[in-house]
């Protein structure tokens, strides 16, 4: 039985199989074995490829979470769990410095759509407009609608979306979702107290919803992207 | 037979497993801001804190909060107990078996407001999946030291000044002062009294710069009285 993890400390770096081979002294097939391991228990990425068209491997000492093949047994290695901020410099053109720090302390992570809500809820301009980038990573419209209903954003998000779809690619929202995000108009919200653009009128008459963002801000998302 | 003083505190590591178990019991999301010797704690200033401190944006969330907690076992105790006297909005206190007692307030915390601008210099978001926990900045956790006349926040109050001096923002506590005193508190007098208490009976040492600016604030407010 192959210990992962203390293979991954031996070959943590940049490697190619050759590299492998030498340090392990094994040979080819082996040393492809060990990176296929690797590759599953999340410890192992490859990067890039040399001129030579040989492939070049970074291995880390801890794996990344979001190896969907890390079972249960292995939970006490540590795992590097992204908060609010990591989620959205990871996928969001617009770069953000941290304002407060987001700690995740609790068995699942922080996912794209939470990730959203919770940008919204800082009423911080530049994160919610950095975090509009998130709605092309959107993986489940129903966690999404989930969040935004236990918190009393449904028409908020619904206005964001019409409003970045204008702009940049996003995902397609569920039909049957934009009818739910529809029924909760009644309630006018402002997505930060005090800043309403004088752009899309439409969009925040439809949403009864005050947005912030000018059509130059919208903008910089696109000519980032 | 003489009884034994035992030391009724509780450090982090019990504390984030408290809160863990809280967030399981919880049936809605809350949010609330941790003051006090609780966010000391977040930041590495105290090791352990006889009191948890959280405020509420609204009386639901208290309410929610305060079901989950029952639901563990804690019993609700009269504030003159704790405090030894009675007080202005005093919170709602919680003891169990344990060495922890909740204080649960709502926006008011006895002499002073948790001010929007306050919850917005939060320096840290705990994610503990259905409740969420927000720690408020060190010169904020000075400014609510004030509130009360117990000779534990004196001695938090010289540690602050002792050893953070560097990270306190002087400019931050003035301008967060007149706001306190535009929403209708004695800001300025209360922790103009609590640096004088905490300089001789504690040694601390406070910059003249600003107990003068201090000094002529009290003094254009008792004129304009």
């Amino acid at each position: 039985m192959i210990d992962i993890q203390k293979l991954a400390l031996r070959l943590e770096g940049l490697q190619t199989i050759n590299t492998i081979c030498k340090i392990l002294n094994v040979k080819t097939s082996s040393a492809y074995e060990y990176i296929s391991l690797l590759k599953k228990w999340g410890y192992s990425k490859e990067i890039r490829r040399t001129s030579t068209n040989k492939r070049i491997y970074a291995i880390r000492r801890t794996p990344i979470i979001r190896s969907k093949f890390i079972p249960e047994e292995y939970s006490e290695i540590p795992r590097i769990k992204q908060g609010l901020f990591e989620i959205i410099n990871e996928n969001s053109p617009i770069k953000l410095v941290p304002s407060f720090e987001y700690k995740v302390q609790r068995e699942e992570r922080l996912t794209i759509e939470e990730a959203l809500v919770e940008a919204i809820k800082t009423k911080k301009f530049r994160v919610i407009l950095s975090s509009l980038a998130l709605f092309n990573k959107i993986e489940n419209w129903k966690r999404l609608y989930y969040f935004a209903k236990i918190n009393n954003l449904k028409n908020v998000i619904g206005a964001l979306y019409d409003l970045t779809r204008l702009f940049i690619r996003v995902k397609r929202m569920d039909s049957r979702l934009r009818i739910f995000l529809l029924k909760d108009i009644k309630i006018h919200r402002s997505i930060i107290p005090g800043i309403k653009s004088p752009d899309f009128e439409d969009i925040q008459k439809l949403w009864n919803v005050d947005i912030p963002f000018r059509k130059d801000d919208m903008l910089k998302l696109k000519w980032n992207t | 037979m003489k009884k034994e003083n035992k030391i009724e505190k509780i450090d982090l590591v019990n504390q984030e497993e408290l809160f863990k178990l809280i967030s399981n019991t919880l049936k809605q999301q809350v949010e609330c801001f941790a003051i006090g010797g609780t966010a000391m704690m977040y930041q590495k200033i105290k090791d352990v804190t006889k009191d948890i401190d959280l405020v509420f944006n609204t009386k639901e969330d208290k309410e929610i909060f305060k079901n989950a907690i029952k639901e563990l076992g804690y019993k609700e105790a009269r504030p003159e107990t704790v405090y030894g006297r009675k007080i202005i909005n005093p919170p709602e206190v919680f003891v169990s078996s344990g060495p922890e007692r909740f204080d649960l307030f709502v926006n008011e915390v006895i002499d002073f407001y948790l001010s929007e601008s306050m919850k917005q210099r939060c320096v840290q978001l705990i994610d503990y999946g259905i409740l969420k926990i927000k720690i408020v900045n060190l010169s904020d956790i000075l400014i609510m030291k004030c509130a009360t006349l117990r000779e534990g926040d004196r001695v938090d109050g010289k540690i602050i000044l002792d050893i953070y001096r560097d990270k306190i923002d002087w400019g931050q506590i003035l301008n967060e002062l007149e706001v306190q005193e535009s929403l209708g508190k004695k800001a300025f007098q209360n922790f103009s009294s609590f640096l004088e208490e905490i300089e001789e009976k504690q040694g601390a040492d406070i910059p003249q710069e600003f107990k003068n600016k201090l000094k002529n604030k009290i003094r254009k407010i008792k004129d304009k009285k």
